[in-house]
């Protein structure tokens, strides 16, 4: 009787075990898209931004659908209402066939009125970073010109498919409400990571504007304090972006290109920035999520800063750099103080012929400087664009010098 | 009474320690082999109590009147240098032995130097203390008698055991050096932006808060000076690992460093 009970116990855990999990998508962006009817772009995207999906059985088939729905007098859609994938980055369409990176795949191809679009994935295997591109390149285009229609409504899922059973995500629905006034043009940021010590180029993935007469500009509304942003001769023109006034036509998107602009990581860490884009009538706001890391595979620093030396008498600390290289040492206040550690100064000896990483870094305390210095020491690689490897903060006691 | 609720009551025996710098005795309180002691610095009295839930954990008498400890059972602690450059080939990864002892679950506040060293001109603070001199904080709990426990700084093994529970691993959490799994357990560079509250992130195995961060923690070394472990929230997650050990002057009073205590039988 009591293993019976226990294996009635056990059946609910096992199912539960055994019960495979559906994709997810979701997405926090805009719930309503305004349409320009009078488009000289009429391809609109329909979801660059929050866009966030989950493929837990990346053994399955995966498929994504979308369709207009037509429901009462709420939303409606005819003919000239389309929908389709469009080239774009990380997605290259030919005919039918489409390829995601190294993933392949075949779709529906353009469908209008309430035709099912869909894409599935040739072979099993794809997962959440193949068909997010493929999302954010579905479009929507109404091609019958200025007149007067309703809403309409666009049904996106996703599916899985693996021996016989199917199963689905939650169905997330945009609706696309059509006029005939110049719409807000979009820029699409992917979210940016990036690794300590390396600048990386930084533009729009992706930009439309249904009347490109007028070109978007963009201002950035809160400036990103993980990382500096740098325009042509490594300037810091984080501030510039900032501070045109309002009405003025801001950075242009041309500014991208002519500044060649990069961004450079400072911390560690991740942020949300947001950038304001305008083409002079409505206003947008988009969100820029950058990622700041350590390459810890290619380069590991371990230095144990001492607590207290004696000011006047060179002090030997061993950092151990696991990457070949010439190092320089710098010293740099903690971020927003504006008190250099100018009493501490520090020379790398030369490197060992064995090609050993460790290095001795000469440390010494200035006498007659204060009793304390405190800040980060930086090493950073000789010929590598000077790139920063390491921040290393610190606090010493100068033994000799007055509190 | 069950058998084994007696035996646990029969093996308790009578603890405290003086509550003031004279050595007095407190007086005899039942102290059992608990997984937790709390310690009255007011009187001395060193009590067991049911191990805290979330809630109890973020009760002020444990920042300011009252210090909490954890047991750790004896055993062998040691580094490790996976993943670390060379093998570690630096690394202090010599085996230690912890003795059994109770290590405070918090790093010692403002507010309980104040009453341990009974010192007035100690600002009421729930944060932790640091600028003492290991030398001073020494002095100040050894002056507390006790009868069935020595208060005391841990030395290395303890200290170790309380970290990693015997693991050899990075960290109490593992090899991770991700922030987005450090930031879950250690206040550090880059992602603190000072001293906080002890208690304000996720404990480790062993129910010990900021053993990784925040302020470095002084113990006793072998040789009778003193060492830093686990590094402080301006430090590098890599200065923060458990094997990591800094040699501490005996006179140097240094903001990075703070105390954790340890109850040892």
């Amino acid at each position: 009787m009591r293993t019976l009970l226990a294996l009635l116990l056990l059946i609910p855990l096992l199912a539960g075990a055994a019960s495979p999990t559906p994709p997810t998508l979701s997405y926090l962006g805009q719930a309503v898209v305004y349409y320009d009817l009078l488009a000289e772009a009429p391809w609109m995207p329909l979801m660059w931004q929050q866009l966030n999906v989950t493929v837990p059985d990346t053994t399955a088939t995966l498929r994504m659908t979308a369709k207009l729905i037509v429901s009462g007098t709420t939303y409606g859609c005819d003919d000239n209402d389309l929908l389709s994938l469009r080239s774009g980055p990380d997605v290259v369409l030919s005919g039918t066939n489409y390829t995601v990176g190294n993933k392949t795949g075949r779709w529906s191809g353009p469908v209008s009125s309430t035709t099912e679009l869909w894409a599935e994935f040739t072979y099993n295997g794809a997962a959440a970073t193949d068909v997010l591109p493929l999302l954010r390149q579905l479009h929507y285009a109404n091609l019958g010109g200025s007149r007067s229609v309703g809403r309409r409504r666009v049904d996106i899922q996703l599916h899985t498919r693996k021996g016989g059973t199917t199963l689905t995500s939650a169905v997330i629905s945009l609706v696309v409400q059509p006029g005939t006034l110049e719409g807000t043009p979009f820029l699409r940021f992917d979210p940016i990571s990036m690794q300590l010590g390396s600048d990386a180029p930084w533009r729009p993935v992706a930009s439309y504007d249904s009347r490109p007469s007028t070109a978007p500009t963009w201002l950035l509304q809160a400036r990103p304090t993980l990382v500096t942003m740098l325009g042509n001769g490594s300037q810091d023109v984080g501030t510039a972006l900032m501070s045109a006034p309002v009405g003025s036509p801001g950075w242009p998107m041309a500014a991208f290109v002519d500044n060649a602009l990069q961004l450079r990581p400072e911390s560690i860490g991740s942020e949300v920035f947001i950038i304001r884009l305008s083409d002079g009538g409505a206003t947008i706001a988009l969100q820029v999520q950058v990622t700041v890391g350590v390459d810890t595979r290619s380069v590991i620093v371990l230095a144990d800063m001492p607590l207290e030396i004696t000011a006047g008498v060179e002090t030997s600390v061993r950092l151990t750099i696991n990457r070949a290289g010439s190092w320089v040492a710098s010293f740099e206040p903690f971020p927003g103080s504006t008190t250099s550690p100018t009493a501490l100064s520090g020379t790398f000896a030369p490197p060992a012929d064995d090609g050993s990483p460790h290095r001795e870094l000469l440390l010494l305390g200035h006498v007659g400087g204060p009793a304390w210095v405190d800040g980060i020491l930086v090493i950073r690689e000789v010929g590598n664009g000077n790139a920063i490897v390491a921040k290393i903060p610190f606090r010493i006691h100068l033994k000799g010098n007055a509190g | 009474m069950r058998p084994t609720a007696r035996a646990v009551l029969i093996a308790f025996v009578l603890g405290g320690c003086g509550s003031a710098p004279t050595g007095s005795m407190s007086s005899d309180v039942a102290v059992s082999d608990s997984l937790y002691l709390e310690l009255d610095l007011a009187d001395g009295r060193v009590s067991p109590v049911a191990a805290p839930d979330d809630l109890a954990l973020i009760a002020q008498r444990w920042r300011s009147t009252h210090l909490l400890f954890r047991r750790i059972e004896a055993g062998v602690a040691s580094g490790t240098t996976e993943g670390l450059p060379l093998s570690g080939q630096d690394e202090d990864s010599r085996t230690l032995h912890g003795r059994l002892a109770y290590l405070a679950v918090f790093e010692l506040t403002a507010s309980q130097w104040r009453r341990l060293a009974d010192d007035p001109e100690v600002p009421e603070s729930d944060l932790p203390i640091a600028s003492l001199a290991p030398s001073l904080v020494r002095a100040s709990v050894q002056a507390r008698s006790c009868s069935s426990f020595r208060l005391d700084l841990p030395d290395g093994g303890i200290w170790m055991r309380g970290c990693a529970s015997g693991q050899s691993k990075l960290f109490a959490w593992g090899n991770s050096t991700e922030p987005t799994i450090t930031g879950n357990y250690a206040n550090h560079y880059p992602l603190a932006s000072g001293l906080r509250r002890g208690g304000s992130l996720l404990a480790n195995a062993q129910g010990l808060f900021d053993m990784h961060g925040n302020l470095g923690e002084m113990t006793l070394a072998s040789d009778g000076g003193y060492e830093v472990h686990g590094g402080a929230w301006d430090s590098p997650i890599l200065a923060c690992r458990a094997a990591n050990v800094v040699t501490l002057p005996a006179d140097l009073a240094h903001p990075g460093v703070g105390i954790r205590l340890a109850l040892i039988p």
